[in-house]
């Protein structure tokens, strides 16, 4: 008796996990595509135009390698994401995955407009992950964006977020939002948002080809030196090079960076920071705001042209360092201040430290606060010590100049 | 069946063939014992010729003609053999059964048993199933004796205390307890020799026997509860910590009572290497331990529903790799690991000679070629080499043999239910395993010191 109740429970307990279990979920990694990015720019017949890249996985393996483009775009027009992918099953016979996306690009003339609404599929959808990057792309260039040969024939999306997250570690020139950063910032107020501009310079239909990847002189590059500016919703501009970075250094996301300054004509020290740590504070001083940063950094000397400048004394560190103090404290002042003026946007998150700092305040200015900010005063503090020379006290310049014939 | 063994001498002869058949190793040998008559009898498979003849007949030969009874002949001449004197047919039996000769004599109405043995036997060789790089290269043999020997050259102490049992229902198949009685728990020591005479008149002919007899619950045993041992050294760690060996004639291991899930991941080793480097590879059994357990179940679970935590660029070679082929990732698995479980069965029936062949060419050919056909992809290959190398870390066979079959578990379970399916597995074998106990010792108890809960 007991022995059938045990052998009917297992039955049942079979049959439920036969019907109930994920059987139906079950995936083939050899029938999937993997999609690792998406494009999103503005659409003529329908509202949007959408382009994915998948991957061709076969590429990646040493037996099945068939020496064509390892990864492939393809397109098509939808007025939502949702209606895209299921478009892609008419053009693929594979099961797109959207798991491991992790780029992002939309057109800038979708984001001048504060046009989101592509957005919301990727922010709810349970395989797209959040901390997927999010980058602006200037003049329509979504299609050469995904195509463009890369000199190491990785993958184009790859190749973005490699060479972004390079230029963040190394120079602090560009950050890497996130998904998830960039909604929390349009949604949150005090601070608005900043992307990632993706450009490509000379484009050419022959870059797009893999035979282009056998050429030595590449002229087709991937330009990501810039930001797009935000102010609320929608872009405004973008910023360049060395005020990119300052922006990036004032949002203390930099690790790593290198400031320079000029100590004869056309003739630069240049030092490499780390340890960059950057406080900001706002305070109200007679009604009016005023924006505190004060920064902190270790350096090293990368290099310095001017002969007989530097000896290896100590107290020629503490000159550089008072000149690289100074330096610093004037970019970053008219870095804000062009913000300031030119846009009236504070992407610096000023506005999130008030509101931490003094939330009664905030309370006041809330709705005003760009105002609030572009009418503000700024003070820079900077605090470098220089430690480190390289592997090199005195410069050889300084013996060439002395030697006596 | 107290009585005489016989009424008269003439009956005997008969009687012999009544109680012992008409088997031919039966020796019955009619001598003169100083002018009475006398019947030696003993098992010729039994009784070495060489023992026979120094032990008993050079004796007999000089003594015999002088002495006037039995016990004087045997206190004269055979002063330093085991004897015993028996009134009974069926113990005279069991007794020419433990290799003993019987000696009747004519008026007198009791048999003289003398144990002279002597058959051949294996020489203490090395072991083979539990190698290990240092320590003594002694491995017990299938005689009892010799097992004690070997213990007793180590622990030359007055506390090794050796209880003897005779199991089975004709009472001849010698088994022992040894145990240390100054460090082993009462309780454990009761348990044990009431689950040894438990076998008693119960068929017991060989170590299974023995071992299904001793084991805590009868049932459904997955894992082992009870550890066998081939090693001097290993046997001693065991005693000095308390626990007790059991030997039975006629298998060269040892059975360690009681043996919890923690002790299988002991080496005899162990104790010859730096604790820093026991604890290193004490640590990676453990590692080998989850692998053949859980690394299929896990690779199926992740390949067919949980894709999304393999980071992208494995995804994108597991994908490349896994692209084109004819069966799914779960029939596939299952195809290399019964290829490999039939090769790993294979290479132990191997006779000797050719066995080395078959590993290495199974191995290499049939890896090869199915990889190369495009029938499974090599991602399955690693997956269940992995865990086939991983299967050998353990030192004892039995414990690898019990997840090397649970694995099929997870797989199956991870086919239905994918990583959560692995996990619920996981779970319940937690729940079966801390359910377990060997001789009352909790089966997951995970200090060394071994207490009653």
């Amino acid at each position: 008796m007991i022995k059938l109740r045990m052998l009917l429970a297992g039955l049942v307990c079979t049959v439920l996990m036969m019907t109930l279990g994920g059987c139906a979920d079950r995936i083939e990694p050899g029938n999937l595509l993997v999609i690792t990015a998406v494009g999103i720019a503005k659409g003529e017949k329908f509202r949007y135009h959408f382009y994915f890249e998948g991957i061709n996985p076969s590429e990646f393996t040493e037996t099945k390698r068939q020496n064509i483009s390892n990864s492939f775009l393809f397109d098509n027009e939808a007025d939502a994401l949702s209606g895209a992918i299921s478009a892609i099953s008419q053009e693929i016979p594979l099961k797109p995955e959207f798991s491991h996306m992790q780029l992002i690009a939309i057109d800038d003339e979708l984001l001048r407009e504060g046009d989101y609404d592509y957005l919301d599929f990727a922010d709810r959808f349970d395989q797209i992950r959040n901390n997927l990057t999010l980058i602006a792309v200037k003049d329509k260039a979504m299609k050469p964006i995904f195509s463009t040969t890369s000199p190491s024939l990785t993958i184009p999306s790859f190749r973005i977020l490699m060479q972004l997250n390079e230029l963040h570690e190394k120079v602090g020139g560009n950050y890497p939002t996130s998904l998830l950063q960039f909604i929390n910032n349009l949604t949150q107020s005090g601070r608005n948002p900043i992307l990632p501009v993706a450009q490509i310079t000379n484009p050419s239909d022959k870059a797009e080809s893999m035979d282009y990847a056998k050429q030595l002189d590449k002229q087709t590059k991937m330009d990501l030196h810039a930001i797009a500016v935000f102010r609320e919703d929608k872009m405004v501009g973008e910023l360049k090079d060395r005020e990119a970075r300052n922006v990036i250094v004032l949002q203390n996301q930099a690790k790593n960076t290198i400031y320079n300054y000029s100590c004869d004509a056309q003739k630069t020290i240049s030092s490499a920071l780390q340890y960059i740590a950057v406080n900001k504070k706002v305070m109200y001083r007679q009604n009016k705001p005023v924006l505190k940063v004060y920064m902190h950094a270790t350096g090293t000397i990368n290099s310095i042209q001017c002969a007989n400048y530097f000896t290896g004394k100590s107290v020629e560190y503490t000159k550089i360092n008072k000149e690289l103090d100074r330096t610093i404290e004037k970019e970053l002042t008219a870095t804000i201040i062009n913000m300031q003026t030119k846009y009236k946007s504070d992407i610096f998150g000023f506005g999130e430290k008030l509101r931490i700092s003094d939330y009664k305040k905030f309370k006041e200015v809330k709705d005003r606060w760009n105002e609030e900010f572009a009418r503000a005063d700024v003070e820079v503090e900077v605090r470098v010590n220089v430690q480190r020379s390289g592997i090199r006290g005195e410069p050889f310049t300084n013996r060439i100049k002395n030697k006596k014939y | 069946m107290t009585g005489l063994l016989y009424k008269t001498w003439e009956e005997l002869e008969s009687t012999f063939e009544h109680s012992f058949g008409k088997t031919t190793d039966f020796v019955k040998v009619p001598v003169m014992f100083n002018e009475r008559k006398c019947w030696i009898l003993y098992y010729s498979s039994l009784v070495g010729s060489a023992n026979l003849s120094s032990k008993l007949m050079l004796p007999f030969s000089q003594h015999a003609g002088k002495a006037e009874s039995l016990e004087q002949f045997r206190a004269a001449a055979l002063a330093s053999i085991n004897y015993m004197y028996l009134t009974d047919w069926i113990q005279i039996a069991r007794q020419l059964n433990k290799n003993s000769v019987c000696i009747l004599v004519e008026g007198e109405y009791e048999a003289l048993s003398i144990e002279i043995g002597g058959y051949t036997e294996r020489s203490i060789s090395e072991p083979e199933i539990q190698q290990s790089i240092y320590g003594p290269k002694i491995a017990f043999t299938e005689s009892i004796e010799t097992n004690i020997s070997i213990m007793r050259r180590v622990l030359r102490t007055k506390s090794l205390q050796i209880e003897s049992y005779d199991l089975s229902s004709d009472k001849v198949t010698g088994a022992v307890l040894v145990y240390l009685d100054d460090v082993i728990a009462p309780e454990l020591l009761q348990e044990a020799r009431q689950r040894i005479q438990r076998m008693e008149g119960k068929k017991v002919a060989t170590l299974n026997h023995l071992l299904e007899g001793l084991r805590d619950d009868k049932k459904a045993n997955f894992f082992p509860t009870l550890m066998i041992n081939e090693r001097q050294d290993s046997c001693v760690a065991q005693l000095l910590e308390g626990r007790a060996v059991v030997f039975m004639e006629g298998s060269p291991q040892g059975i360690i009572l009681p043996a919890v899930f923690q002790d299988f991941f002991k080496s005899p080793e162990d104790a010859y290497v730096p604790a820093a480097m026991m604890l290193f590879m004490r640590l990676l059994r453990y590692c080998a331990f989850f692998i053949t357990l859980l690394l299929p179940g896990i690779y199926i679970g992740v390949i067919n529903f949980n894709y999304e935590i393999i980071p992208i660029n494995l995804a994108i070679v597991i994908a490349g790799l896994r692209s084109n082929l004819p069966f799914p990732s779960v029939i596939e698995l299952l195809l290399v690991e019964a290829a490999f479980e039939i090769m790993r069965e294979g290479s132990v029936r191997m006779p000797k000679v050719v066995g080395n062949a078959l590993t290495v060419v199974g191995a290499l050919v049939i890896g090869e070629a199915v990889v190369q056909a495009g029938v499974v992809s090599i991602v399955v290959v690693i997956i269940v080499a992995l865990t086939g190398l991983s299967s050998y870390a353990f030192t004892y066979y039995n414990f690898a043999f019990s997840i090397r079959l649970l694995r099929f578990v997870f797989i199956g379970i991870a086919s239905i239910l994918g990583i959560f399916g692995v996990f619920l597995g996981c779970v319940i074998l937690f729940a079966y395993l801390v359910n377990q106990r060997s001789f009352g010792y909790p089966y997951f108890q995970m200090n060394s010191k071994r207490s009653l809960l």
